[in-house]
């Protein structure tokens, strides 16, 4: 049986079903006389399950050694809305409405080191500015946030590189990183494991991770709620179940579980006491942290429209208290083949931690506390939108041999896209009412702009 | 309790699965779409992951371990 599957806007492969229920190539275009035939990414993707979860690190779908080259490169934008006069606090003399803005650029690369190895490299970099979240006042009733002064500004770097190894029937993965802030650093290690059934209509996958962190917050010296040179460190566990359920749908579920050991409150925050002889106290938390998170995923492909269905949905909860629910929907609309316009939405809802408080009465002072907006309850609703564009064999050239041996064959694929997010959180989102003395003043709007770049050499 | 429960889930679907449709090789030019991947654009999902990981208290689903940050 002889099925003509197109590869591209401009390429067709005919493929044979062999005895095992594989799939061989009757005719491959573009092969030259003296160059390596270059697989085609249709003649790939048929014999992968289509179903690799995302790995510790590694690339998105692959389970089958790459064999191409690939480099991607993204700039975002990421700009918080001012905090509302509303819910300013002005009593401390200090402080600016002027919330976070974030540039960050990032930067993979994805290479074929042997016939059965995969190397990638990750590389982040970002500059951080803007005033954050102190302590929250209660003058007359109403909370009010008091914000740091504008002079926050930092930036991040972040290191990752991974391996992935091939085998028969699934693959293993190793990997390490390295994430370095002003005041902070991080080292982490990870490894996992994927594995194929029912003729890779299933796929089962566990990994776990490492991580080991130091703070060492600035000024400490200045503030006398600022601890310096903490610790702290987390295991991560995950194991995950995919399944391909018809010819255009898939479904996966995947478990989380963190535990978190050592210094994890936030130095940078404190709390209020009320009351003539009130003061303000550091934030405290407890000193370990369990988190469980479930995760369902469902994909299918209408093929009469061309178009794409994305549903997520995560439970999450952590034995501080808190639980929270995660909905997302996508919608991936092609057209001409060349161009994806895709519209989401996400919505949010969080309960609040055992130990949040906006403010502590008079005379309280508890050994775990905290004021923290991401500690409180709230719901979150958020849109994006955005445009991809795909152009195969963009550029043709001769690779020298060097580079063939990296993946590097003789065209470029490009994949280029722009979007924009527009998210707001208010405890009128949330799942549960929230009462007007818990409802954080501090909650966040924020937008983002991003554009992207991918190429596969 | 609920470790347990997700657990045995997990045990059950794969069961259940083994007796699921087979789609063959040759019929998976639609599950190969670029749009029908989990997580199509890996920077755009740790991007985002990582956002979301320092403005609320939740935890990522998936195995993205990773370096951590010193978010404020």
């Amino acid at each position: 049986m002889k099925r003509v599957i197109k590869d591209s806007a401009t390429h067709d492969v005919v493929v044979e079903a062999t005895e095992d229920d594989d799939v061989r190539p009757v005719e491959l275009l573009d092969e030259a006389a003296f160059s390596l035939p270059r697989p085609s990414r249709a003649l790939t993707a048929l014999t992968t399950s289509a179903l690799a979860l995302p790995g510790i690190a590694g690339s998105a779908r692959a389970d089958a050694p790459i064999e191409r080259a690939t480099a991607d490169a993204a700039f975002s934008y990421y700009k918080e809305d001012n905090l509302s006069p509303g819910k300013f606090s002005t009593s401390g003399g200090v402080g600016s409405r002027e919330r976070y803005e974030v540039y960050t650029g990032q930067l993979r690369f994805d290479l074929p080191a042997t016939a059965r190895t995969d190397v990638g490299i990750e590389i982040l970099y970002e500059e951080m500015s803007g005033a954050s979240p102190w302590f929250v006042e209660a003058e007359s009733g109403e909370p009010l946030q008091v914000m740091s002064g504008a002079t926050i500004e930092d930036e991040r770097f972040d290191f990752l590189a991974d391996m992935d190894f091939y085998l028969d029937r699934g693959k293993d993965t190793i990997s390490a990183g390295v994430s370095k802030e002003k005041d902070y650093f991080s080292m982490n290690y990870g490894i996992g494991t994927e594995r194929n059934y029912n003729d890779k209509n299933t796929t089962l996958s566990a990994a776990g991770s490492f991580s080991y962190d130091w703070i060492d917050p600035t000024d400490a010296d200045d503030f006398s709620t600022r601890p310096s040179s903490k610790e702290k460190w987390s295991i991560d566990l995950f194991a995950g179940f995919s399944q391909i359920l018809s010819r255009a749908s898939t479904a996966s579920f995947t478990v989380n579980y963190k535990h978190s050991d050592g210094y994890l409150a936030d130095p940078y925050k404190a709390i209020r006491q009320i009351g003539p002889a009130g003061q303000v106290i550091a934030d405290r938390r407890p000193s370990g942290k369990d988190q469980v998170s479930l995760l369902a995923r469902y994909r299918h492909h209408f093929e009469a429209v061309s178009g794409s269905l994305h549903g997520d949905y995560r439970f999450y909860t952590d034995d501080w208290g808190i639980i929270s629910h995660t909905v997302d929907l996508a919608w991936y609309q092609n057209f001409f083949g060349w161009l994806t316009i895709t519209p989401s939405v996400r919505w949010y809802s969080q309960g609040k931690a055992d130990f949040y408080d906006t403010v502590l009465q008079a005379g309280s002072f508890p050994g775990d506390r905290s004021s923290d907006y991401r500690l409180s309850p709230y719901g979150a609703l958020s849109y994006r939108i955005k445009a991809e564009v795909e152009f195969a064999d963009v550029w043709n050239y001769d690779a020298p041999d060097w580079l063939q041996t990296v993946g590097v064959s003789d065209g470029l694929d490009l994949i280029a896209s722009l979007s924009y997010e527009r998210y707001f959180s208010d405890g009128d989102y949330s799942a549960v009412s929230v009462s007007e003395s818990d409802e954080a003043p501090g909650l966040v709007r924020f937008r983002v702009f991003a554009v992207s770049v991918s190429g596969r050499f | 309790m609920k470790r347990i429960n997700a657990l045995v889930l997990i045990l059950v679907i794969g069961a259940i699965s083994s007796g699921c449709v087979q789609v063959k090789p040759w019929e998976r030019d639609l599950l190969a779409r670029r749009d029908m991947g989990w997580e199509p654009d890996t920077l755009e999902a740790k991007r985002e992951a990582h956002i979301y990981f320092s403005k609320e208290a939740s935890m990522p689903g998936g195995s993205g371990g990773g370096g951590g940050c010193g978010c404020n």
